[in-house]
């Protein structure tokens, strides 16, 4: 016990006193401090000492150097806050009226009171101190009076006025309602614009942050948000977490009304018919009858069965997450789904980030993980397969058959979407409290909000990190095989030129043609011809030799496997 | 909306303006030791720390007309520092552009909601200062020495180290124990005052 402490302390020592630490030794104080209440409470102490001794010096000396800074940038900044308070002058309840009463006539009055102190003039620091104190007091009876001012207007107005207030009333106290986005309203308008939006909107009134939450985030607004996560970076995912990790799920309102409202619907029409609803886990309240529409449906655990109206039948357990788009097409996000097509229901289509499946009368397996790989595995009939590829891309796509090549993978590409670690947790009116993360298929369940905050954070923090490397390492490998990749190939007497990747690409894909026609005609395909790359020359007689070749000339991108393919037409003869 | 009551509007809006103003540059003189002290926590470089410090009251000033009645205004401004401080190392390419040392939220709690955050909470970082000054003065001759170099003259473990003859770690946790030893000094200092305010 005492050893890890010691170690603990030590690192922390160095870390206090300017040192950077190494990664490893950052996350082990990390771990140390996590699993040991008492020596973060004495860490935490000891950083406020520390940052204490600091300012004994530089925060005292430059007070007035440092308001001046701020007042500044908050005067240049004056002319847009004049402008936003114009626009946000909306219709509201007289409850809010209230609130928002309360707030500005607080301000003014706490100002009045301080009038006789004439700003920006320097001070002996102990004379400044008190003059604080006597401040704080009459800040204290201005509250007082203040509050009563409050509760008196609030009478007078809910009085008055039992309805909803029009912005315009002649009202004394109405003028003051000329401030920022209302907390209380359940849907900020900008609430869904950048990702600097979404985080200033949640810093700026954190007081009431964990109430301003629960009326804010509806059900819809955690489907879309959800919705946007793999279109993301990963740190503006972490960003939007909160407004649905921390929403209350088993909100009664049904989703219909709210999916009308939301930009990226196709169809407010529902085709899909929840068929069988076993111990679900979600945030929805949906029962066996309910219909679906095109919305982002999250099953955490149970079992779900959708029959879609032109007679797909689709089955998914939890862990979940999928979006049926028309009653031909469903997006499978993350999860295994059961897929069931009869006869009428053909070119039944399931899209996950990696993959397209096409059904051609069968019944077939899909599944994503964390990493958004697609696995599909068909089980009876006949299914086409391919990956999701970019305009101007090309790519192959595959038949599967059962007892052939009836499995197929699909991995996440790097520079376009990563392993996005899922959160989620779900809150009762008594207190009810369950987090879930998982990251890199390894899935984490929490009963205590504090725990799963953190490890939600940082499994962010880590993803952020590691999907940079990649990012980085794809790029250098990408650039290097551009630039030495150019040569020809002799391959059976036929000549081909090549100077990009994608034309590897490409010519191994028109090679795999020539192969399955000469050994289509002679039984027994040719394989002689060389590999000139950068100026090298590699001459192959054999199958194996032209193997080597391939991996030697090419590197990573001879993976593309002519040699897997040629095994696929060898099987399905 | 008439052409009257627009002019009304507008000049309303306009002494609400001045009215928050002022209330503004009274809640950052107040206020601003307890911000500037709170990133210190976590910001190695007393640059960034007030660079970050300076965006808070931004903050504040653009939320002033938001804040409510319920807690008071030292609270709401820190909630909002802790925040400032979250999104700062959420922005990972901010991160590494950090310099010195900062030490993330995952080791030091800037949540508002834990009582842990701020062992002083109830005082200002003004009273903590002054009381922090008395602490230092009772300190023997050798450890205040010390302090004054590390702190004051801005002197590096190792550098001490090397002119005390002793190694940088040996320094660096006597720091640590000085540091205690100030918080127990200071703590006791405040809970008297407490008591005296009590009776």
């Amino acid at each position: 016990m005492t050893e890890p402490r010691t170690a603990a302390l030590t690192l922390w020592s160095r870390l206090i006193s300017g040192e950077t630490l190494e990664e490893v030794e950052l996350r082990r104080l990390i771990d140390l401090t996590q699993h040991d209440p008492s020596l973060r409470k004495e860490i935490e102490a000891d950083a406020t000492l520390h940052a204490l001794l600091r300012s004994m010096t530089d925060v005292r000396q430059t007070e007035d150097q440092f308001t001046r800074s701020v007042l500044e940038r908050c005067h240049s900044l004056e002319s847009n806050v004049g402008r936003s308070v114009e626009a946000n002058r909306v219709e509201s309840e007289v409850d809010t009226v209230a609130f928002e009463v309360a707030a500005a006539d607080r301000i003014p009055r706490t100002a009045s009171v301080n009038d006789t102190s004439p700003p920006l003039v320097a001070s002996r620091p102990e004379q400044r101190g008190t003059n604080y104190r006597k401040r704080r007091k009459s800040s204290a009876w201005s509250a007082i009076a203040t509050t009563v001012a409050v509760f008196a207007c609030f009478g007078l107005i809910a009085w008055t006025q039992l309805g909803p207030l029009p912005p315009q009333t002649g009202n004394e106290s109405t003028p003051e309602v000329v401030q920022g986005p209302n907390p209380e309203q359940p849907q900020q308008p900008e609430a869904a614009a950048t990702n600097q939006d979404v985080a200033s909107s949640s810093v700026e009134d954190p007081a009431v942050n964990n109430t301003a939450l629960e009326t804010t985030a509806s059900p819809d607004a955690i489907a879309s948000n959800a919705g946007d996560a793999n279109q993301l970076p990963p740190n503006a995912m972490e960003v939007q977490t909160p407004a649905h990790a921390e929403n209350p799920q088993m909100i009664p309102e049904v989703p219909t009304q709210a999916i009308a409202n939301r930009p990226d619907v196709k169809s407010p029409l529902q085709f899909v018919t929840f068929t069988k609803v076993e111990d679900p886990v979600w945030e929805r309240t949906n029962a066996i009858g309910d219909r679906l529409g095109d919305e982002i449906v999250r099953l955490f655990a149970g079992s779900v069965e959708l029959t879609f109206d032109q007679g797909a039948v689709v089955t998914v357990d939890g862990p979940v997450e999928f979006r049926p788009l028309s009653t031909g097409q469903l997006e499978l996000r993350r999860g295994r789904l059961l897929a069931s097509v009869p006869q009428q229901a053909i070119g039944f289509t399931v899209s996950t980030p990696t993959s397209q499946v096409v059904d051609l009368g069968t019944e077939f397996e899909v599944a994503v993980n964390d990493e958004g790989q697609s696995d599909v595995q068909v089980l009876r009939g006949e299914i086409e397969v391919g990956p999701v590829i970019a305009d101007g891309e090309e790519f192959q796509k595959w038949r599967l058959l059962p007892g052939k090549f009836d499995r197929a993978s699909f991995f996440a590409r790097p520079q376009i979407k990563g392993p996005t670690p899922m959160s989620a947790s779900l809150r009762g009116p008594r207190g009810q409290f369950q987090g879930f993360v998982s990251l890199n298929g390894q899935a984490a369940e929490f009963s205590s909000p504090e725990a799963f905050d953190n490890v939600r954070r940082r499994a962010v923090t880590e993803l952020a990190r590691s999907q940079q490397t990649a990012l980085r390492q794809w790029k250098e490998f990408v650039d290097s095989m551009q630039k030495n990749m150019q040569g020809t190939m002799n391959f059976n007497g036929q000549e081909m030129p090549f100077g990009s990747l994608q034309d590897v690409m490409r010519m191994q894909r028109q090679m795999l043609e020539n192969v399955q026609k000469a050994g289509g005609n002679s039984g027994k395909p040719n394989f002689t011809g060389s590999i000139n790359v950068n100026g090298k020359v590699i001459t192959f007689k054999t199958r194996e030799e032209y193997e080597a070749a391939r991996q030697t000339a090419f590197g990573p991108a001879a993976t593309f496997g002519i040699g897997d393919v040629f095994e696929e037409d060898r099987t399905s003869r | 909306m008439t052409a009257d009551s627009n002019a009304i509007e507008t000049e309303r809006s306009e002494k609400t303006r001045e009215n928050t103003s002022e209330a503004f540059e009274d809640i950052l003189r107040l206020y601003q030791a307890d911000v500037r002290v709170l990133m210190r926590r976590h910001f190695g470089n007393s640059a960034e720390a007030d660079e970050v410090a300076q965006e808070v009251f931004v903050q504040v000033y653009q939320s002033m007309a938001k804040f409510r009645q319920e807690g008071s205004v030292r609270a709401w401004v820190l909630a909002i520092a802790r925040n400032q401080v979250l999104l700062h190392f959420r922005n990972e390419s901010r991160r590494r552009r950090l310099t010195g040392s900062a030490i993330p939220p995952e080791l030091l709690e800037v949540e508002a909601t834990t009582g842990d955050a701020d062992p002083f909470q109830h005082e200002s970082a003004q009273i903590e200062l002054s009381a922090l000054q008395d602490c230092l003065q009772r300190l023997d001759d050798q450890p205040r020495a010390l302090v004054e170099a590390f702190y004051f003259q801005g002197q590096s473990a190792e550098s001490i180290a090397e002119e005390t003859k002793k190694n940088a770690g040996a320094i660096r946790m006597m720091l640590m124990r000085i540091r205690k030893q100030l918080g127990k000094c200071i703590r006791g200092k405040l809970s008297l005052k407490n008591g005296e305010t009590h009776d």
